[in-house]
């Protein structure tokens, strides 16, 4: 079944269907080891909501989110027993924590939150060193599935060279992954930054590239709304061109050939 | 069909699941199959008559083996709100012929991160493991024994 992205049915479903049936935000009711992932879900599903034009309906429901994660302290990263858990799964969540953190505050009030990311990528990184080399082949396709995310997260963390060491790390084999655009953009930017290049002309030229090559093939029907507004705010806010999120999502339309360009877009 | 082995293999897993479930578990509805090759995602995701749902992956393999525990996919942390995601996708897709009341109890189990993951031996790898995950947190895992599968004849791939 061919699925074709059709930003308008989609924002109906969301106005329609899916907000009026978010259930409560209860933070207080989840354990520390839960909550991260609980928080990114939901943040899914609000940050979707700026590419629908419906940003005004998420703003409250992100504030609550925001105002939970600031009233207690992330995850302790002794929470996962050792041998019991995944060996990296204290440090992703830690890495869930800081990067929906960031993300809030970019959403809400256009900070950059390069702080917040910067401890994202970090934590991560230090779970990825805490594996055996049994378990890098366990999670070979993990690590590469959700690379792409890691790197975005680096370059508006203004990481680069994690985002090297992320990318060697994680091994790719995929050549017929229809997301291998993004994971080479960002090797390519990492290595741009890193050699002390600015986020110029050239920088954000590559980035519209790699989005309009993977975003209606690969990012929209995988559902992978996280990854792609971290990498337009890596391609067009962190570099200037931008001053909103809101603003930089919708700048994402320019870059969807085929998709019609949806009324409540503005020109 | 796809031009490429793996792919084709891929595939026929998928269409073989795809044919399993609808035989062997009653009364469930499957609301999205089939992803593009290199697209990430369930092969699978199916809604039961009272609106439980189940993310399904095919795990084809060329050697006679069950299925384990190490070889399940959508493990790790990260796959749960991308999950979500998809299952509201596939919800979308499916308001128009699903019966409402289905639809209304699958979208509060998909809102409340409520679901199923089961990964599958297709080709020669046989029986299942099942994964539930509840307010979006993995709370129990088994291993399923598919009637007439080798490796034994206990228990079965049906939901509760």
């Amino acid at each position: 079944m061919a699925r074709q992205f059709d930003p308008t049915d989609d924002r109906a479903f969301f106005k329609d269907d899916v907000l009026p049936t978010m259930p409560p935000f209860t933070l207080n009711e989840r354990s520390h080891t839960s909550a991260p992932v609980y928080i990114k879900a939901r943040l899914a599903s609000l940050s979707r909501c700026y590419w629908l034009g419906l940003a005004n309906e998420a703003r409250p429901k992100l504030v609550e989110i925001l105002h939970g994660m600031e009233s207690r302290f992330p995850p302790d990263i002794r929470s996962w027993t050792e041998g019991q858990a995944h060996y990296r799964a204290g440090y992703t969540s830690q890495f869930m924590w800081w990067q929906c953190l960031g993300l809030i505050r970019w959403l809400l009030n256009d900070d950059a939150a390069t702080a917040d990311f910067s401890r994202a990528v970090r934590v991560e990184w230090a779970g990825w060193q805490q594996a055996t080399p049994a378990e890098i082949v366990d999670d070979h396709r993990d690590r590469q599935d959700y690379l792409g995310e890691r790197l975005a997260s680096c370059l508006t963390a203004n990481e680069p060279m994690l985002g090297i060491q992320f990318f060697d790390a994680a091994q790719v084999r995929a050549p017929f992954n229809l997301g291998k655009p993004a994971l080479d953009f960002g090797r390519w930017a990492a290595t741009y930054l890193a050699q002390a290049h600015s986020r110029d002309a050239s920088f954000v030229t590559k980035g519209e590239d790699m989005f309009r090559a993977v975003f209606l093939p690969f990012f929209q029907p995988s559902s992978f709304w996280i990854e792609a507004t971290l990498w337009l705010k890596a391609i067009y806010f962190d570099s200037g061109v931008t001053k909103t999120a809101e603003e930089t999502i919708l700048r994402a339309y320019d870059l969807m050939p085929g998709v019609a360009r949806p009324d409540f877009v503005p020109r | 069909m796809p031009d490429n082995e793996a792919h084709a293999k891929g595939y026929r897993g998928e269409l073989n699941l795809a044919n399993r479930i609808v035989m062997r578990v009653a009364g469930e509805l499957v609301i999205r199959f089939g992803n593009k090759a290199g697209e990430n995602g369930p092969d699978i995701i199916s809604v039961s008559r009272n609106g439980q749902i189940t993310v399904w992956d095919s795990k084809w393999r060329s050697a006679e083996r069950s299925m384990t525990e190490s070889g399940r996919g959508h493990s790790g942390l990260d796959p749960i709100p991308t999950l979500q995601q998809q299952i509201l996708d596939a919800l979308r897709e499916a308001k128009r012929w699903l019966p409402p009341e289905i639809y209304q109890k699958a979208l509060k189990n998909a809102q409340e991160g409520n679901f199923f993951i089961v990964t599958a031996g297709t080709g020669n790898a046989y029986n299942a493991v099942i994964e539930e995950v509840r307010g979006t947190n993995r709370v129990a895992r088994k291993r399923a024994i598919e009637p007439g599968a080798s490796g034994g004849n206990a228990g079965s791939a049906e939901k509760e």
